[in-house]
């Protein structure tokens, strides 16, 4: 026993390591504040009454009797071409966000867009192909997938809103006629200022020049609280050119990232996600795969899956590009003093660089000082990477942010009479030593374009009513430069107009609908798109072709004045991107406040991410509140105790507090409808000069209050029994447990089958024959009874395949399941109890050496496991066998179907499952607000105030909106859980039998052995394996197997590190996991020690 | 002890339970067969639209409107355009010369301003001159639970024949429904669809009766010659009858159908 208190553990939080009552309550039940004694105590006389009262109730409303409600049947007038009702459409389009966009692929249900996928014809978002490198599927982060939501936000403004018609009425309503009469006016009077969101888009740049032609003096600016201006400054500082970098992880072998996210919040994290994921993947064909190096000032996804991450101070980023830029011998570079580690590190990535050459690449945060920046691009030419790993690319001439802002900031008071704010939240997320909002105030005419009646809007005296990217047409380039179209799927919703519209208005153009628009401009500017013929390819792929931003020959930069900055005082700031609600625009959409933050796993909050050293310095525990002082602005926010975070260093995420964005994200000046923010706003304490980190007088005082942070990292641990079976699971020192198992790439090549002589090993008797057969025995797939009831294999037999290796936690998967799937959203107060729905989670498992004491003290350094985890679809499934009334039940091909309308909801079946992946509806979620009370109360109203058990009444019509028909919504009382995406794979397999039946498919059988009218590989694709930018999610049929190929999900069973979590329960899961490979550098000492190794 | 009148509580509690005995299967009975609540439900429609007529009298085959059902899930409604190509060259007048107000909503439907436009019955707008007015609504009858997911192709192109589920359309002025479509009424066909299969090019045949094809004058039998061969060679005796056994089990072996453990997962309707 003894051996057991040292080695390494896996571990989800410091609670469960310190054995914390929270997270042993996490353990013992999943569901710990259920309480049944407080049923059982319940006097008989109120239990009674309570029956009868319900029972009456029940009676009143008649719910069993009635007919469900009547449906009408609208067909069009005229025909509609090419579109069958009740068939999927998909069109490619664009989401823009600070000034990059995203190319998606909408998918489109009787004209409602209900679902946003990357387009996998753009290369930047291509995740799968054909091997003879046709386009398969696409992938975006969880931001643009969840914009769908946005378009059918019920809070969205719906009108012009005056702010002097708002004292008359609550509506405020007005028209854009008025508007434009109340601008034309204001205009007349003085200087016109705009001060526009950040945009690619080329047709607002031409109208930006017809604008600015129209009223010649208007003082033009740009501002976005992420900015880039850095990046810029950078091409300056080094090439005197408007530059920009593109890494090419896919060709390299050595990555060192200088406080670069490139797979978090990177702009073009799906091709680096996809690429960096291809290497490591070589591991099982080439017995090589890539190594990432990072340092890094906060705890980023990058960080959390690199193979040596340096935990430094932001301050200390310069000391550390300047030595590896003199290891590598970048001209006019002096070695800075480093400390031990950091001069480990830096030697050891410098060593490999060195050797890896053009197959080497240093990568640098779009965030961290031009200097930084312009070093790293000489490092890059020092190593010889450049045109191989990194290329440049010549970029339009940008507005500079701050400093644009700040001219504007001057210029009012100046003589602006009108000012237009196209898009952004300035007045939310301006530098704070600007005083945006002071500044404003003074003007007399002011008027903001945007989606919602934010903050901004309500200190400005016309909101402009914004149409949604998916109800307008526009352009914009992606991160690589190629002209995107962003294409209309709906007729606009309510009054509104896009940012492209309103400048072609007010700059007098002739046509002012966005299609002609830019059709004039895109036809006019680049000469691929201007033929019909030429558009209409350009609008079916969703770019122009060849219209990328133009390769780059440089010379090697001068010397870069770089220096060394000493690290002052005892605390730095980091501000970072929210990887949930971005800069803040999306705090009002409750998929992504919901969705856990991939590292700290919170919900609907942000908090001071601190290092447990320096906590404990100030004797700080997670949910007390501190307040951080820089100059004279103040910020109260919670701590959170985060593993790995560096030490001196805060971490901020933004986007937060937002006063005005909603009910679902704050709407504190509301006088009706009172909604507390959501998180702190780290803005508070921005300023213009340290936009992304800072450093000096920051103070720290500990508050004697605390505040609660949901997290959901202790949820649904898959522990056997409880504590005691915890080794078991998840390892004990020593041994890789049933849960995770990984190996350095070494211990991978020595013992390729190593996932095999880990944790326990159990004779894994079978009742019956294997699940499916081997290709030796295909041909007795037909003689045996294809009906058994144990066979689950006819006509397909469906699995599951997930990389471990090659997860990042980007939460991806989870909203695009959540969108496909119609997961509701539950509230903080509900998640804190354990009820939230998500059908997919990603286990975030901290892996550390312990000491003899059996706590780990090195809080700077943790490696990260990932797990994706929903149903694994076991043959055996523990839940079947408990449901009393075979609401579970397996079909022929291995699913395991939920039946919600067998459902009683007795939850033994969650109780049962060693997974812990079914969730349970206690409420109606669909019809309740997440923020009110505790989710308790109905949004609408129903009859006699009961919700409407059929749901069709309650939910408000817009919201329905985004429901994807296919599946059906839940009701309370149900459990539900991962389906495999049944509704795809029915789609692709109704649509394969009914094309064999009508002779389009040839009849015979394939090459594999099965019936024609078996789906081939990658016709059905579920919504996680589709948003995956890293495919390390593979789904397909495990039947398809012949001599020469087979599905991709069968060839991933085969790979030796496939193994399934709790095998020892003899589930037989449908799903298998692919151990983490790591690639540690053997000459750093601090390679950690992996469980295969003590496996031996 | 009691007072005289309680000597009638015996009787009076003994009715109470006999007809609560017998009042409880009655409810249940009626309140929970569909038969009681669905069959034969025939919502009024904002056009009478008469089956009878167009499909009975005239002949026209279902796929000419419901121009989805081989093709998608869903069968379509047709849009007002498929009413207009006929009834644009129709004058639709009552025998005594009255105009027919019954297909206004059409009109209204095709063209918002035909009225203003001094169109008559006789001539209505065209499909350049028109302004889109507001679709026909019309009510579902053939109305599942939203958690059971039907899909008409997966139906029509395996040979289950429109009249299976919707009954003699051809024979009604205004459709109802004819079927319980009740989970048990799906499970019959779906544990034994040999029963229900007919020949694919039979699909819209309202009239369709596999005994017609041991008559051979029959048009039937002509039309189908072939098959009745290649079912004689798939094993069945040449003096037998083609039943419907016989056809059934031929057609699912043919169309390669799965068996009813398949066939009656709960994922081949819930999702």
């Amino acid at each position: 026993m003894s051996d057991r208190r040292t080695g390494v553990e896996y571990w989800r939080s410091f609670e469960q390591m310190a054995g914390s009552d929270q997270s042993l309550k996490h353990l013992e039940s999943e569901f710990p504040d259920y309480d049944p004694k407080e049923i059982a105590s319940m006097p008989r006389r109120r239990f009674l009454k309570l029956m009868g009262a319900s029972m009456a109730v029940a009676g009143i409303t008649a719910t069993g009797c009635r007919r469900w409600p009547k449906e009408e049947l609208v067909p069009s007038t005229a025909g509609l071409r090419d579109q069958l009702p009740g068939v999927p459409e998909f069109y490619a389009s664009a989401i823009e966000r600070n000034g990059v966009a995203d190319s998606v692929l909408v998918t489109s249900y009787d004209g409602r867009p209900i679902k946003i996928e990357g387009n996998p014809l753009h290369p930047m978002f291509t995740t799968w192909s054909r091997p003879d490198g046709t386009p398969l599927l696409g992938a975006v982060d969880v931001l643009s997938q969840a914009s769908v939501l946005e378009l059918y936000d019920p809070s969205r403004t719906r009108s012009v809103i005056e702010s002097a018609k708002l004292k008359a009425g609550p509506s405020g309503r007005s028209t854009w006629e008025s508007f434009l009469s109340a601008f034309n006016a204001a205009a007349s009077k003085g200087t016109i200022a705009v001060l526009s969101e950040s945009s690619s888009s080329l047709t607002l740049a031409d109208l930006k020049a017809k604008f600015l032609e129209k009223y010649p003096n208007t003082v033009w600016a740009e501002y976005e609280p992420l900015t880039r201006d850095a990046e810029v400054e950078a091409g300056q500082m080094a090439f005197r050119k408007n530059v920009r970098a593109l890494y090419h992880l896919n060709r390299a072998r050595t990555i060192v990232s200088l406080d670069g996210d490139l797979l978090g919040v990177h702009p073009n994290k799906v091709r680096h996600s996809a690429d960096w994921a291809a290497g490591r993947r070589m591991a099982d064909t080439d017995k090589a795969m890539n190594r990432l190096y990072i340092a890094e000032s906060c705890f980023s996804l990058t960080g959390s899956v690199a193979d040596h991450r340096l935990p430094i101070r932001p301050s200390q980023l310069s000391s550390i590009a300047l030595g590896l830029a003199a290891a590598l011998g970048v001209a006019g570079v002096t070695a800075p003093d480093l400390s031990e580690p950091q001069k480990a590190w830096v030697a050891a990535a410098a060593a490999e660089l060195r050797t890896s050459g053009k197959n080497g690449v240093v990568a640098v945060g779009l965030q961290a000082p031009a200097p930084i920046q312009a070093l790293a691009y000489a490092i890059n030419f020092a190593i010889g990477s450049v045109d191989s790993t990194i290329t440049f690319h010549e970029v339009p001439q940008q507005t500079p942010h701050i400093g644009s802002l700040r001219t504007l900031g001057d210029k009012i008071g100046n003589g602006v009479s009108a000012l237009l704010i196209l898009g952004g939240n300035p007045v939310y997320d301006a530098p704070v030593e600007i005083d945006f909002k002071g500044k404003l105030s003074t003007v007399p005419f002011k008027a903001h374009l945007s989606l919602y009646a934010d903050e901004t809007s309500k200190a400005c005296d016309w909101h402009l009513p914004r149409s949604h990217s998916l109800e307008s047409w526009g352009d914009g380039r992606s991160w690589d430069g190629s002209i995107v179209l962003q294409q209309p799927l709906i007729q606009p919703l309510y009054d509104t107009k896009s940012a492209i519209e309103l400048l072609a208005i007010l700059s007098g153009q002739e046509k002012t609908d966005g299609l002609s628009q830019v059709r004039r401009v895109i036809g006019a500017q680049v000469p691929g798109a201007s033929a019909e013929a030429d558009w209409r390819k350009s609008l079916h792929d969703g770019f122009v072709p060849n219209s990328a931003f133009p390769k780059l020959a440089l010379e090697k930069p001068g010397s870069i004045a770089a220096t060394s900055i000493p690290a002052s005082g005892d605390y730095e700031l980091r501000f970072v991107q929210s990887s949930q609600v971005f800069d803040g625009r999306f705090a009002n959409l409750g998929w992504l406040q919901e969705c856990p933050d991939s590292i700290t796993k919170l919900v609907w909050d942000n908090a001071a991410l601190m290092n447990k050293t320096d906590a404990d310095a100030l004797t700080l525990n997670t949910g007390d509140m501190i307040e951080i002082k820089v100059a004279s602005q103040s910020l109260k926010i919670p701590v959170y105790v985060l593993w790995g975070q560096p030490r001196g260093v805060i971490t901020l995420p933004l986007g937060y507090g937002r006063t005005d964005a909603g009910p679902i994200g704050g709407d504190v000046n509301n006088p009706l409808d009172k909604t507390e923010s959501v998180g702190f706003n780290a803005y508070e304490i921005r300023r213009g000069d340290q936009m992304y980190s800072a450093s000096g007088s920051i103070a720290l005082n500990k508050l004697n209050e605390t505040y609660e942070l949901v997290t959901t990292q202790d949820f649904q641990q898959m522990d056997k029994f409880g504590a005691k079976g915890e080794f078991e699971r998840i390892g004990p020192k020593g041994t890789s447990g049933s849960v995770i198992r990984d190996a350095t790439l070494a211990q991978y090549i020595a013992k390729p089958k190593f996932v095999d002589h880990v944790g326990e090993r159990l004779p894994l008797l079978q009742l019956w024959d294997a699940p499916y057969p081997d290709v030796a025995t295909a041909a007795n797939i037909k003689a045996k009874d294809p009906g058994a009831p144990t066979a689950f294999n006819v006509p397909h037999a469906w699995g599951m395949s997930i990389d471990m290796s090659a997860c990042t936690g980007c939460m991806a998967c989870v909203v695009a399941c959540q969108a496909e799937n119609n997961v509701p959203t539950v509230g903080k107060a509900m998640v804190k109890m354990n009820r939230e729905m998500h059908w997919i989670r990603i286990d975030r498992y901290f892996k550390t050496t312990v000491g003899p004491d059996r706590y780990a003290t090195d809080y700077e350094n943790v490696d990260v496991v990932y797990q994706p985890m929903m149903c694994q679809h076991c043959e055996s499934a523990p839940c079947e066998q408990v449901c009393p009334v075979a609401a579970t039940v397996h079909d022929t091909e291995g699913l395991n179907t939920m039946v919600y309308n067998r459902c009683i909801g007795t939850r033994y079946c969650g109780n049962n499952c060693p997974y812990k992946v079914r969730r349970f509806n206690y409420m109606d979620w669909q019809v309740r607000s997440p923020r009110k009370g505790r989710g308790m109360e109905i949004l609408s109203s129903a009859w006699l105030g009961l919700p409407d058990t059929q749901q069709e009444q309650s939910i408000e019509h817009v919201r329905r909106m985004v429901f994807n028909p296919e599946v059906t919504v839940r009701m309370r009382g149900v459990m539900e859980k991962c389906s495999y995406c049944t509704q795809r794979i029915k789609a692709a397999t109704i649509k394969k039998k009914a094309d064999w039946a009508k002779g389009l498919i040839p009849d015979g059988e394939k090459s594999n052995g099965q019936p024609a009218f078996t789906v081939d590989d990658f016709d059905v694709v579920t919504a996680c394996m589709q948003a995956c930018p890293t495919q390390a999610i593979t789904f397909g049929n495990l039947l398809d197997k012949s001599a020469s190929t087979s599905s991709e999900v069968r060839r991933r069973h085969e790979i030796p590190r496939s193994y399934t979590v709790l095998e020892d329960l003899n589930t037989r899961a449908r799903t298998k996991y692919m151990a983490k490979i790591r690639n540690p550098n053997e000459s750093l000492a601090s390679a950690p020690v992996t469980a295969a190794e003590h496996a031996g | 002890m009691f007072p005289r009148w309680a000597n009638l509580l015996l009787p009076l509690l003994l009715i109470g339970f006999v007809g609560a005995a017998l009042y409880v299967p009655v409810v249940v009975y009626l309140g929970f067969s569909p038969k009681a609540t669905d069959v034969g439900y025939s919502p009024q429609q904002p056009i009478p639209y008469s089956h009878a007529l167009h499909v009975g009298k005239l002949g026209m085959d279902c796929r000419y409107c419901h121009t989805t059902v081989t093709q998608a899930g869903f069968a379509a409604i047709p849009a007002t355009q498929t009413c207009m190509n006929c009834h644009s060259y129709i004058r639709v007048t009552n025998p005594d010369g009255s105009s027919n107000t019954k297909l206004e909503p059409m009109y209204d439907a095709w063209d918002a301003t035909w009225r203003q436009r001094g169109a008559t019955y006789s001539s209505p707008p065209t499909n350049e001159a028109r302004v889109e007015g507001k679709p026909v609504k019309w009510v579902k009858i053939h109305d599942l639970p939203d958690y059971a997911y039907f899909n008409h192709e997966a139906h029509t192109t395996k040979a289950i024949g429109c009249v299976t589920c919707h009954g003699r359309i051809d024979r009604m002025d205004e459709v109802h429904q004819d079927k319980p479509l009740n989970m048990a009424w799906c499970l019959d066909c779906h544990r034994q669809p040999e029963k229900f299969l007919r020949p694919a090019d039979e699909l819209t045949n309202m009239a369709w009766n596999v005994e017609d094809l041991n008559d051979p004058k029959s048009a039937s039998a002509v039309k189908h010659a072939t098959l009745i061969s290649e079912i004689r060679a798939d094993g069945l005796a040449a003096s037998a009858p083609i039943t419907q056994d016989a056809l059934g089990n031929y057609i699912k072996k043919k169309m390669e159908i799965r068996d009813h453990a398949y066939m009656t997962s709960c994922s081949t309707c819930h999702r």
